[in-house]
């Protein structure tokens, strides 16, 4: 691949990095400044209310339970935004790299298990504290996303084999 | 590490300069100084044969092995 083709697609994956980054951060605060309802079932029973109807405690779990696993998505994303620059500048087979790929495993593998856990668990809390008449039809562990998960441990496995090579390749710079 | 390198002392003994020895064997004096120091990870068979030819001595004047204290 040449330069340039190599500069063009470390653009492009800027660019998506960015874009999914943005859209992270967006899309659960529209959720929460528009009031969109937010909706759970149990059976043929449907509980609909929204963040500002909730008690401020109730409210903030609610907020933690959506943003914490689009922090990890964000900071995925920062990751691969940060790849791309390298990239862009030449950097290519070097040991910063192969901690970029770490910290993308982990933070794309923190996503899948915190976006798969956090609505069943928040449903638990509520049903526990009251807000809900009902636990919600969401099964724990029910809908983890392997794939996500899948992804983050590929891309820390990655990350580590990268470690050693540029370990090695550093070794063999100074071999004279 | 364990494994010394003198190559100063020689270039010392023979009273030679670090770039004329450069010159001689044919690498560049960054690296040259990189192994002087004792930076380098490893050295490879034709460059210390040619260090040994320009320096005319044996690869142990060069390289030593000394004990670890800690």
């Amino acid at each position: 691949m040449t330069d340039a083709k190599l500069t063009r697609w470390s653009f492009l994956l800027f660019v998506f990095a960015a874009l999914s980054g943005l859209q992270a951060i967006v899309a659960p605060i529209l959720l929460m400044v528009n009031g969109t309802p937010i909706t759970l079932s149990h059976g043929s029973e449907i509980w609909s209310t929204t963040l500002q109807a909730l008690s401020a405690v109730d409210g903030a779990m609610l907020v933690t339970a959506v943003m914490a696993p689009q922090l990890a998505w964000i900071y995925a994303m920062a990751q691969v935004a940060l790849l791309a620059l390298d990239y862009r500048r030449g950097l290519l087979f070097h040991s910063s790299l192969t901690k970029r790929f770490i910290r993308l495993g982990v933070a794309m593998f923190v996503a899948s298990v915190l976006g798969s856990t956090a609505a069943p668990v928040l449903g638990q809390i509520f049903f526990a504290r009251g807000v809900l008449p009902w636990v919600p039809d969401i099964p724990l562990f029910a809908a983890v996303d392997t794939s996500l998960a899948m992804a983050g441990v590929l891309f820390f496995v990655l990350g580590k084999v990268m470690q050693r090579g540029a370990e090695l390749q550093d070794s063999d710079s100074l071999t004279i | 590490m364990s494994i010394v390198v003198n190559l100063d002392v020689m270039l010392a003994k023979r009273k030679m300069r670090l770039m004329e020895l450069a010159d001689k064997v044919g690498i560049s004096l960054a690296n040259l100084s990189i192994l002087k120091t004792g930076k380098a990870k490893a050295v490879r068979f034709s460059t210390l044969e040619s260090i040994c030819r320009a320096l005319e001595c044996q690869p142990g004047d060069i390289l030593e092995f000394r004990e670890d204290r800690d």
